[in-house]
């Protein structure tokens, strides 16, 4: 079924796509190999806060440059996708330290397969792992928000080559601010997707309201949504001075 | 005009920062004892042989913490806590952090339940709702709105499935809700809106088919690894609904793009040719189909990296991880997927076409 799956997605995406459709799945295949390396390396106990920096790079250059090209959009999305990663990595830090949601959450520890059949004597830090996981799953949304955006204002300007900076920032803010709204809805749904199963277990399990709204099963998703939401907000700005930058 | 909108901001994050403030020290309105750590002292207790032969530490940390609220409020107590180097399944605490303890409010248990964490979900949604304020304005209000509405449908349709009633029905009446609710808040009732939930609309029904027919051929996945299965019986139902809702958000996102894009084409350029839309049409989606795939690769990828190093380190391969453990997720990615490209066409003839016919009639009549 995977297989069958996976077909369909390759034939369509070349189908609609052409040649940039293959581009985009050897992207997608790239990414994939960059994720699978991070695994094996991060499980081999690889420092993970390098790894965040290189795989980060790696993936950033592979969605942008090879996907869509050297030109100006990609080039303004590289600068401002780097400008809020560095940027948003230190609170990222901070409160995944302090609400110390890394590790197994509190339902995971109780299923009987970590409790009896797997050494939890890691030597890896849980912390930089977790920091991993929220960079990572924030980069792909500021990937995404910060190429709309540039490539936006890009196509605006090549239908108006007249159009002076401050136009072309009113218009880049009018883009983002429609794509912004469903960029948010993208990250809520895909969240809310994936906890029905969660929402029923927890119903069987009796928690009060307060264990439920302190838990690390909340917090970690919701976390990892918040913040890819807050993070895709900065890079509207970001990306629209940077293309801006780029092009004039 | 402009100092009225400088004294809202000040206003929103002032109300931002009493709101955090108040999470933090809400402690009297709690049922559970919480409690504040003063001091830690900690010592190594032993070191063991972890996994890959290398040496895992453990610690036992002495913390000593002032109760916070109930009838002990002010007292000290001492609890005590082990963690491991790694912090897999322990956590280390650190001297401030408040923490849920266990027991009642009279009689405060002597083990820490977690830490508290309301008050870092309250700066980060406040912080979300104060950016969305600031930069995209008015429209920020009605993105919260949208949150707000959408998170509520979820709820009903969450308690509806808990009576009882068939989770597939809740589901495609929610969905179509969803993209009403969604679409009518970020866009106002407009062209665009119509374009893209009608695309919307087309898209889902054509990934779920999708998903139906791939299921008749191949047979229905094996559920019984799916996490937190617990105890409910309908896993298939559920799964299904899981990928309708996961997807949904996406390929929002892709018809309203290319709608807006297309849309504010149209506003800069009013004499834009048919065919020059869709080609630009085609060209922004071009741009965003490969990104917008791969967020949702790292969206749910990512949250599986800890199971896959815990697993990993027991001599478990990643191929029997992604062939036995993951599969499920694997499909509901591909099917997402599937259903952002499938947005493409779909969304920029619908746009187009609804777009550009109504504007070539009012350029006659003007």
């Amino acid at each position: 079924m995977i297989i069958f799956l996976t077909l369909i997605l390759i034939f369509l995406v070349i189908l609609i796509g052409g040649e940039r459709g293959a581009m985009s799945i050897m992207t997608l295949a790239g990414n994939i190999v960059i994720l699978f390396f991070s695994i094996m390396l991060m499980s081999a106990g690889f420092p993970v806060l390098l790894l965040i920096l290189v795989a980060g790079a790696g993936v950033c250059y592979i969605s942008l440059f090879y996907q869509n090209g050297n030109n100006p959009k990609t080039r303004a999305a590289f600068l401002a996708t780097l400008l809020v990663m560095l940027l948003l990595f230190i609170p990222i830090y901070i409160i995944t330290w302090r609400s110390g949601s890394y590790g197994l959450n509190e339902l995971q520890i109780s299923e009987d397969d970590f409790m009896y059949y797997y050494s939890t004597d890691l030597h890896i830090n849980m912390l930089h792992v977790g920091i991993f996981v929220t960079v990572f799953s924030t980069l792909g949304a500021v990937i995404d928000t910060a190429l709309s955006v540039t490539s936006s204002v890009y196509e605006v300007w090549t239908h108006k080559n007249s159009l002076t900076a401050k136009e072309l920032t009113a218009s880049g803010y009018q883009v983002g601010k429609e794509i912004i709204g469903t960029t948010v809805n993208t990250l809520l749904f895909a969240y809310l997707g994936g906890t029905i199963l969660l929402f029923s277990y927890i119903q069987t399990q009796q928690y009060t309201l307060e264990i439920i709204l302190n838990s690390q099963f909340l917090f970690q998703d919701v976390a990892v949504m918040l913040s890819g939401a807050v993070a895709c907000l900065i890079t509207v700005p970001v990306s629209i001075r940077c293309i801006i930058r780029q092009i004039s | 005009m402009k100092s009225c909108i400088f004294h809202k901001k000040y206003l929103l994050a002032g109300i931002y920062i009493i709101f955090v403030l108040f999470t933090c020290c809400n402690s009297r309105f709690y049922h559970t004892p919480l409690a504040k750590i003063c001091s830690v002292t900690e010592k190594q207790t032993l070191s063991r042989e972890g996994t890959r032969g290398s040496k895992e530490y453990y610690y036992t940390q002495n913390i000593t913490a002032r109760i916070l609220n109930g009838p002990h409020k002010g007292e000290k107590i001492t609890v005590s806590n082990e963690y491991t180097s790694s912090q897999v399944q322990t956590k280390k605490y650190h001297k401030g952090d408040t923490v849920l303890l266990s027991g009642s409010k009279e009689s405060p248990g002597k083990t820490i339940r977690s830490v508290k964490r309301d008050g870092y979900l309250a700066l980060l949604a406040g912080g979300l709702f104060f950016l969305l304020i600031c930069i995209t304005g008015k429209q920020g209000f009605y993105t919260i709105i949208s949150l707000i509405l959408n998170t509520v449908i979820f709820a009903y349709g969450f308690q509806a499935f808990t009576e009882g009633k068939n989770i597939l029905n809740i589901c495609n009446v929610i969905a179509v809700l969803f993209s009403l609710t969604t679409l009518i808040c970020l866009n106002g009732i407009h062209r665009k809106t119509f374009s893209s939930v009608l695309s919307t609309l087309c898209v889902l029904f054509l990934i779920m088919a999708l998903f139906e027919f791939s299921i008749y051929m191949y047979g229905d996945l094996d559920y019984s690894n799916l996490e937190y299965l617990g105890s409910t019986g309908n896993s298939a139902d559920i799964f299904w609904a899981d990928i309708m809702l996961t997807g949904l958000g996406a390929i929002m996102d892709v018809t309203v793009t290319i709608s807006a894009a297309v849309g504010e084409i149209v506003r800069k350029n009013p004499s834009v040719s048919l065919k020059r839309l869709i080609h630009s049409g085609r060209e922004i989606g071009y741009d965003i189909m490969g990104t917008m795939i791969n967020v949702l690769l790292f969206v749910l990828a990512s949250g599986m990296i800890p199971m896959f190093i815990l697993k990993m380190n027991n001599d478990i391969s990643f191929i029997t991880i992604v062939r036995y453990h993951i599969p499920y997720d694997i499909c509901r990615f591909l099917i997402e997927s599937i259903g952002i490209v499938l947005a493409i066409p779909v969304s920029v003839f619908i746009a187009s076409a609804i777009m550009k016919i109504p504007s070539r009639k009012r350029g006659v009549r003007e």
